[in-house]
């Protein structure tokens, strides 16, 4: 018998084998994702926006830098509640049978609210870990100016603070047989 | 002054300057994206979840393939509406000021309802064209057993009708001054935590 899912907990995983309940492994997956994808919803439209992101691991919030207006704002002004996952694919594991076809992957989910950053400080702050995330080799002051409280006015930082989130993982012995990773021009 | 987001279409593009209105290119990368996240909600709790997925250009659909029941399927029986996405991060864009920093990407999302395919024949028909495009190099009836109606009762097909699509795309010259990819500079950001 199918559970009722509308009745389960948001968190819940289908299918156990899956979980990574390990909040080390969650962590480290945030850190190094290139991108993730936030969901928010408007009037029952779901959406979904892709951004750069960093995760602070001493607020366990989720910033990113995005427009001034836009849909996420306008989303997120009249109902926060989002979702956001990053995932990272490995290889197709052929098999037999053609509904025994699988693939491996991590993938974290994360539920929590949504809002715009409003105190300048914050606001660098989350910036400047940005910044720190996807330039690791440059250094402001350096390699790139300082952030002038002129420029932080006219920028938006969303913050997503974490409520709950979930891990899941499939992965196979290194020589399964046949496992190829997907490729196409 | 803003525009009024609620009141626009939801595959209004923002930074027009960066939409791409050719749609051969859109489903260029449809066909060639490796996963999408498809948002469903929930009263008004989104969700999203990454998956492989077709675009088959003839029904003008996306086919996802997954569990029979789950929290996808209990979404759209209460709203079937759905976003799907999919996005290719390029390289970083490093500038002199801070807030200039930018990013090469291609994205593009899809509106649309979402059904559950009941027909056993269209099931398996969509379970193949997923096949054939995540195991090309491989063939029904010599590299696995053709898909049969019986076993596709064990899972489940959904069928994303596209009704509006949207594409995005920042592309820099490719002797852009500094460019970079993430992946080649992740790990002395992430060495800190390790």
């Amino acid at each position: 018998m199918s559970k009722d899912y509308a009745t389960q907990p948001r968190t819940d995983i289908r299918f156990k084998p899956r979980i990574v309940e390990e909040g080390a492994w969650i962590k480290a997956l945030l850190h190094r994702a290139g991108f993730g994808v936030v969901a928010t919803s408007h009037e029952g439209q779901p959406f979904a926006t892709n951004n750069l992101f960093v995760y602070d691991e001493p607020a366990h919030a989720i910033y990113m830098h995005t427009a001034q207006v836009g849909r996420l704002r306008a989303n997120v002004e009249t109902d926060e509640r989002v979702c956001f996952t990053v995932a990272e694919m490995g290889r197709l594991l052929p098999h037999q049978q053609p509904v025994e076809f699988d693939v491996e992957y991590k993938s974290v989910v994360i539920f929590g609210h949504g809002h715009m950053i409003e105190d300048r400080e914050e606001k660098r702050r989350a910036l400047q870990l940005l910044l720190d995330k996807y330039a690791p080799h440059l250094k402001v002051g350096v390699d790139y100016d300082e952030m002038p409280d002129y420029d932080l006015k006219r920028t938006s930082v969303y913050a997503i603070q974490i409520e709950e989130w979930t891990g899941k993982q499939n992965e196979a012995p290194s020589d399964f047989p046949g496992a190829f990773p997907y490729h196409k021009d | 002054m803003p525009k009024d987001y609620a009141a626009l279409a939801p595959n209004e593009v923002r930074r027009s300057d960066r939409a791409v209105d050719d749609e051969a290119w859109i489903r260029a990368m449809l066909h060639r994206a490796p996963v999408g996240a498809l948002a469903t909600i929930n009263e008004g709790q989104p969700f999203i979840n990454t998956n492989l997925f077709v675009y088959d250009e003839a029904e003008h659909v996306i086919y996802t393939h997954t569990a029979r029941f789950g929290r996808t399927r209990s979404n759209v029986e209460a709203e079937n509406r759905a976003c799907f996405s999919i996005s290719e991060m390029g390289r970083l864009l490093p500038a002199p000021e801070a807030l200039e920093f930018s990013v090469e990407y291609s994205g593009v999302a899809v509106f649309g309802p979402v059904e559950i395919v009941e027909d056993a024949a269209e099931s398996t028909r969509a379970l193949q064209l997923i096949l054939d495009k995540y195991a090309p190099h491989l063939k029904p009836g010599t590299d696995y057993r053709p898909p049969v109606e019986e076993e596709l009762k064990r899972t489940a097909v959904y069928k994303l009708h596209i009704e509006s699509w949207s594409g995005k795309r920042k592309v820099a010259d490719p002797d852009f001054p500094g460019a970079y990819l993430f992946h080649d500079v992740v790990t002395l950001y992430t060495d800190q935590y390790s």
